[in-house]
């Protein structure tokens, strides 16, 4: 074959996998949009994300996703507010003070951790967590939003640990080097200098915990509780949106009102996890951050 | 009178000999030039004075170095590096304001009050020549400035825990002549009150602010001497080539 038409053949296969890829998510956009139109018919959406009571079936009919969007929201967030401080404290060790060894270990380990399935996560939480807090607060139901946002924690720990790790790695020597110059301690320089320069890789890393732990739906639906109720606190028990999806899709008529309903709370989820997203980059791109 | 001494200094990287038995001697209050080729140990001598050579993994060392009398490597490694400032290569803006950049080390030191703070920011900026280019813009982020002003701000950073020593490695390879002339024309003065050793790669900057030169080569000081004699009358073969350029 002629070498340019050899390039040329490939630069356009190259060109319509590429896309494909992006024409998948518009496409997964629209269909869940198309899916759930007569939804956004019925109801204002402030109306649906607020409203509290959900009744897709029987009437009077109430499409209110307020309480599990609530759910959600505190399941994610309370992980991250678990996870980062862990998260960070072992990227840091990673990449300052562990041994070559002891990192060389501990990597391969975090790797493996990402790999576990959700189902035996959320298995290990419902047998071990739940009953904890049953045994040890005499409760009838060790189940909250507050143990699924623990289990959830160390199932996106890895994902902040080595990609923060990397971002602290990856700054420049020299930053090092300089401020140790000076007589400090290197956990000063580490918090004041290095940390900071690798700040965008972090924040990076968070957002895509975010996203993780929005979307988690197995572990979740088996620690959460799954109960209908607007969530007052972090240890009370919720539906998270993952949950509800998953719970009620088996049972939902195609192309009734409540398989469409279901369909408008996707929606809602993937708008959720993009918006955070979106937030996240903004913070990074708006900060003022250091070149090197 | 004589502000350092090194006796019997080796070093070695994991099995790799760096310096071979380094005696020297380096006067206070002026500047003494480190000239030679890559490799030859220039920057490792630095690093040994002011303990971050250790920081590498492998390190190793024997012999002594005195800094007025005293023995640094019996210090711990931070207070021996808060005495003895070094500027490195690469100019290099912490991520702070200009400000913090030059309290960076007093701050971690207990500086609290804050007339101390604003008379350390005005006195080192004003003698690394940087004052008046960044006085309006204290607070302003660090990693605006350009090459040459952030090498400024790095001496500003080192004097501002008061070394009683300043080392420099190669601190105007990457800046423009311009640059180049204000932070020699700073060293000079600098020189006035402290020792300065200044590792470079340009003999023409050795020859403008240098008062001694030292020659290394594989790891050994092969000359010392005023730069004067050094560069007009070098006792040994080996400098007489590297000054005219036929090893380099």
């Amino acid at each position: 074959m002629n070498n340019n038409v050899g390039n040329t053949f490939f630069k356009i296969i190259s060109a319509v996998i590429a896309f494909t890829c992006s024409l998948l998510l518009i496409a997964v956009l629209f269909f869940m949009l198309r899916e759930s139109l007569p939804v956004w018919q019925m109801t204002r959406p402030l109306a649906f994300l607020s409203g509290t009571d959900w009744s897709p079936i029987y009437p009077p009919i109430q499409l209110g996703i307020g309480s599990m969007l609530a759910s959600t929201l505190w399941v994610a967030f309370g992980a991250l507010i678990i996870a980062i401080p862990l998260a960070l404290a072992c990227a840091i060790f990673l990449a300052e003070y562990a041994p070559q060894w002891l990192a060389q270990l501990l990597r391969p380990a975090l790797t493996v951790l990402t790999g576990i399935p959700s189902v035996v996560y959320g298995f290990l939480g419902a047998a071990v967590l739940v009953k904890f807090f049953e045994i040890k607060f005499q409760v009838s139901s060790g189940e909250s939003l507050f143990a699924a946002s623990i289990v959830l924690a160390f199932m996106v720990l890895p994902y902040i640990v080595v990609n923060s790790e990397s971002a602290i790695r990856a700054v420049p020597p020299e930053y090092k080097l300089s401020a140790l110059a000076v007589g400090v301690s290197k956990p000063y320089v580490t918090m004041k200098v290095i940390v900071p320069l690798a700040k965008k890789g972090v924040l990076g890393s968070i957002a895509l915990a975010f996203g993780r732990a929005a979307g988690e739906t197995m572990a979740v639906l088996m620690i959460a509780g799954n109960v209908l109720r607007f969530p007052e606190s972090w240890f009370s028990r919720g539906e998270p949106l993952s949950a509800l999806i998953a719970l009620e899709i088996g049972s939902a008529v195609p192309h009734s009102l409540h398989y469409q309903a279901l369909f408008a709370v996707g929606l809602v989820l993937i708008l959720v996890v993009t918006i955070i997203n979106i937030l996240i980059n903004y913070l990074v791109n708006n900060n003022e951050m250091p070149r090197y | 009178m004589t502000a350092i001494n090194i006796t019997d200094w080796n070093t070695w990287y994991g099995d790799f000999q760096v310096l071979n038995n380094i005696n020297s001697e380096f006067k206070d209050k002026s500047i003494t030039a480190i000239v030679g080729p890559s490799g030859c140990g220039k920057t490792t001598l630095l690093r040994s004075l002011n303990r971050t050579a250790e920081l590498t993994d492998n390190f190793r060392y024997e012999g002594s170095i005195l800094v007025y009398g005293h023995n640094i490597y019996a210090d711990k490694a931070e207070d021996a590096r808060r005495h003895i400032g070094l500027v490195y290569q690469t100019p290099v803006a912490l991520p702070l304001s200009i400000q913090e950049n030059v309290l960076f080390g007093p701050r971690y030191y207990g500086e609290r009050k804050r007339d101390r703070l604003t008379a350390i920011v005005e006195n080192c900026l004003t003698q690394a020549a940087l004052w008046d280019e960044v006085k309006d813009k204290l607070n302003k982020p660090a990693f605006e400035l350009s090459g040459g002003q952030k090498q400024r701000l790095s001496i500003a950073r080192a004097l501002a825990v008061n070394p009683q020593l300043l080392l420099l490695d190669e601190p105007c390879s990457s800046l423009d002549p311009l640059s180049t002339g204000l932070i020699e024309e700073l060293l000079v003065k600098l020189a006035m009150n402290l020792p300065i050793i200044i590792v470079t790669h340009n003999l023409f900057q050795a020859r403008r602010i240098a008062n001694e030169t030292v020659f290394m080569l594989n790891g050994k000081i092969i000359e010392k001497d005023l730069t004067q004699t050094m560069f007009n009358n070098p006792s040994n073969e080996a400098t007489r080539s590297f000054f005219s350029g036929a090893i380099g």
